[in-house]
């Protein structure tokens, strides 16, 4: 099972993960659309939130529709039998609600933003 | 593209606000951001109303660059008239705040009348809303930002909020958001103040249109190598802006003791060093991949910073030679939300005049910090204070003694130090400004002796056009350099809008940006007599250091003022003849 690694000691917060992330899965710039968010919760502490892929996810749990499911060792979200219910992400904030409230972005790996980074602070393992 | 081509128009007095398109004209004549902005400006308001009265305006502005994956994209301006000059004043920030604002789906915020209450204004896409502010009325900045978070249940809105300085109206308080960033020059957080908002929340959620987005996202890939090309970027990078206090001593132009030396003995207790040893966290503004900020913190005292020029302004300029209790004036400024850089300035004036005891070296700190309580309470002689370093160098009879040119204080770097400096501190658009235009590494360089007069003023003619187009894009100049220098900035533009700019087309809408503030100071009552060093830079030498007994004298200030207005197409009295306004196609009369 890997998941997304933010190494919080080397991220500035400078968030060009979520750009990337965004241009990588939806071919736009909009940090909205991001499956991996970074903010500050003070002057100088950064929050990250990114799907970590639990052994024992709650979102899939919390999921009626057998949205959320793994494949293998992986948690993915499967959009067509989504319903945008928003169960999963009561339960967990490391999933977003696209703007249209259309979508639920869920991080899968992919890598993009770990190439973009330019503080190497992130890590799939 | 890149661009929404819209702006929002919030009018406090009546809590309504509408939508306006931005005509495709002003997009093509002043770029975005600063230039944008300034159009506006000029355009609405009234020529003499009181800059904290209900006719002033507040224009938060972003440029085509904002919001997009260019780096070092994230900056906004301010465009206001100036509670400290009365004149045009724009002052910009980096952090978080401008990409937000850009994903609201609007270019630019006007924000307009004044609030009965005090307010918080919610800015979410289209929607806006106007939340009662009176309980968080008082309340300092770092506070305020996670008093809107919480209540708007949402950690990761933008805020922009002022402190208690703004909102007694002290005429150099600063704007802050992302906690510890300020758009602080020139009283911007008095204007919100005035109009009763205490804080600007922003949540913007709409996709960035961008024209071509594969060549954009070459160029992006284009300009992070000229970026990473810049031989300037990897110790900024390293050591952020406090890298610059060895070379200024060195060289002797670090303000001490009321820019009276241009030197100290060691600046190793204030130096980029000093300050690696006690940062806690390096940050960074968004899409910056130099990430030049760096967090300090001990206790209670956090922050991004100290920069450069509040070390400098802070620190050696009020006999303060200690990182830990810079830092801890910085706090204070952060907090109040006042300016460090005019607030130094006056400080400095203050001690030098005599008129208060600061007593012992060990309890000066203290009593500068019960100062900046007093002027942003506007408590006894802090409401002297609280109105500007002009309006108390005139009370308290201590004029001679205040660095300012039009009411805004000097900078870190002696205007003695180089002829080009003083220019640029005579003649920049808001007052003593040191981001116009950056002579000093050619002139310190030796690249120009003391005969090559004229190409020191061309190049700070030049170099304020390109600085203006540069604000209007916006990117940080610490990524890109200063002006326009690379053919990047114009490609990335034209890819994001897809428009057809190239660097000689942003100079030139640089330089009417130039012209057209210009037209605004004039109006406002500004002339020839404005544009002048204060007397004390003209008479009195620099005491001590490597530049002792410079000056730059009366008769050399009115030699470069005459060639600078000559090159600029102005008349000898600083006012743009109209065959300049036809060729910049400047249709604003003054």
């Amino acid at each position: 099972m890997s998941f997304l690694k933010v190494d919080k000691s080397l991220c500035t917060g400078c968030r060009i993960c979520e750009a990337a992330c965004s241009i990588a899965k939806e071919r736009v710039i909009n940090r909205a659309r991001s499956r991996i968010h970074i903010y500050r919760s003070d002057v100088l502490e950064l929050v990250d939130r990114v799907c970590i892929q639990c052994p024992e996810p709650v979102c899939l749990s919390a999921c009626s529709q057998g949205a959320i499911y793994k494949k293998g060792n992986s948690v993915r979200v499967e959009e067509t039998k989504c319903t945008r219910c928003v169960e999963c992400i009561k339960v967990c904030d490391r999933l977003f609600l696209s703007p249209e409230g259309d979508k639920v972005l869920m991080c899968d790996q992919c890598g993009a933003c770990v190439l973009k980074c330019p503080e190497n602070a992130l890590k799939i393992e | 593209m890149s661009r929404f081509h819209k702006l929002l128009r919030i009018n406090l007095s009546t809590q309504t606000y509408t939508e306006e398109d931005i005509p495709s004209e002003y997009e093509k004549k002043f770029i975005g951001g600063k230039g944008i902005g300034t159009a506006y400006l000029v355009r609405e308001l009234e020529p003499h109303i009181d800059p904290l009265g209900s006719d002033n305006k507040f224009i938060i502005a972003t440029g085509p660059l904002n919001g997009t994956s260019a780096p070092a994209s994230s900056r906004y301006e301010i465009i206001t008239k100036s509670p400290l000059t009365g004149i045009y004043l724009d002052c910009n920030s980096g952090g978080h705040f401008a990409q937000e604002v850009k994903a609201t789906g609007f270019d630019i915020f006007i924000i307009e009348g004044v609030s009965e209450k005090p307010v918080i204004i919610f800015i979410n896409n289209n929607q806006v809303s106007f939340i009662e502010a009176s309980d968080v009325w008082g309340m300092c900045v770092y506070d305020t930002e996670n008093y809107v978070k919480k209540i708007l249940k949402d950690p990761a809105v933008r805020v922009m909020s002022i402190g208690p300085a703004g909102e007694n109206l002290v005429r150099f308080a600063s704007v802050s958001s992302d906690y510890s960033r300020q758009a602080a020059r020139g009283g911007s957080g008095a204007v919100l103040g005035s109009k009763k908002v205490k804080a600007i929340a922003v949540k913007g959620t709409r996709d960035i249109p961008i024209a071509n987005f594969r060549s954009f996202l070459l160029s992006v890939k284009k300009a992070r190598e000229v970026i990473f090309n810049n031989l300037w970027v990897p110790n900024q990078r390293k050591y952020g802006t406090p890298r610059t206090i060895t070379p200024v001593n060195m060289n002797g132009l670090l303000p001490v003791n009321n820019f009276t030396e241009g030197a100290i003995e060691s600046v190793a207790s204030i130096d980029e060093f000093a300050m690696e040893a006690l940062v806690k966290k390096k940050l960074s503004c968004g899409e910056c991949p130099i990430a030049c900020s760096k967090g300090y913190n001990r206790g209670k005292f956090a922050m991004e910073g100290p920069e450069y020029e509040t070390i400098a302004l802070l620190g050696p300029n009020i006999g303060i030679l200690d990182l830990n209790e810079i830092a801890e004036l910085n706090y204070y400024c952060n907090q109040y939300g006042l300016d460090t850089m005019s607030t130094g300035a006056l400080i400095g004036a203050l001690i030098a005049s005599g008129n208060i005891n600061f007593g012992e070296q060990e309890k000066k700190k203290e009593k500068i910090i019960k100062l900046f309580k007093q002027i942003s309470y506007r408590e006894g002689i802090g409401d002297v204070l609280a109105e500007g370093l002009r309006f108390a160098g005139k009370k308290l009879d201590i004029s001679y003694l205040m660095p300012e040119i039009k009411g805004l204080g000097i900078p870190a770097y002696d205007p003695r130090c180089s002829d080009g400096t003083a220019l640029v501190y005579m003649t920049a658009d808001r007052g003593a400004c040191h981001l116009r235009s950056w002579p000093l590494g050619r002139e310190l360089g030796s690249l120009w002796g003391e005969n090559d007069l004229d190409k020191k003023i061309d190049f700070v003619r030049n170099q304020q056009d390109e600085k203006a187009a540069e604000e209007s894009l916006i990117v940080c100049q610490f990524a890109y350099g200063i002006g326009l220098l690379d053919e990047i900035l114009p490609e990335m533009v034209n890819e994001a809008t897809g428009e057809d700019w190239n660097l000689a087309k942003m100079k030139i809408a640089g330089e009417r940006i130039w012209n057209l503030s210009k037209l605004f100071n004039i109006r406002e009552g500004m002339s020839r007599k404005d544009d002048y060093l204060p007397e004390k830079f003209a008479v009195e030498g620099i005491k001590s250091g490597p530049l002792k007994g410079k000056v730059i004298r009366r008769e050399k200030q009115d030699f470069m003022l005459d060639k600078y207005y000559e090159l600029r197409g102005w008349t000898k009295k600083g006012v743009p003849t109209p065959e300049t306004l036809k060729r910049l196609d400047i249709k604003e009369k003054i």
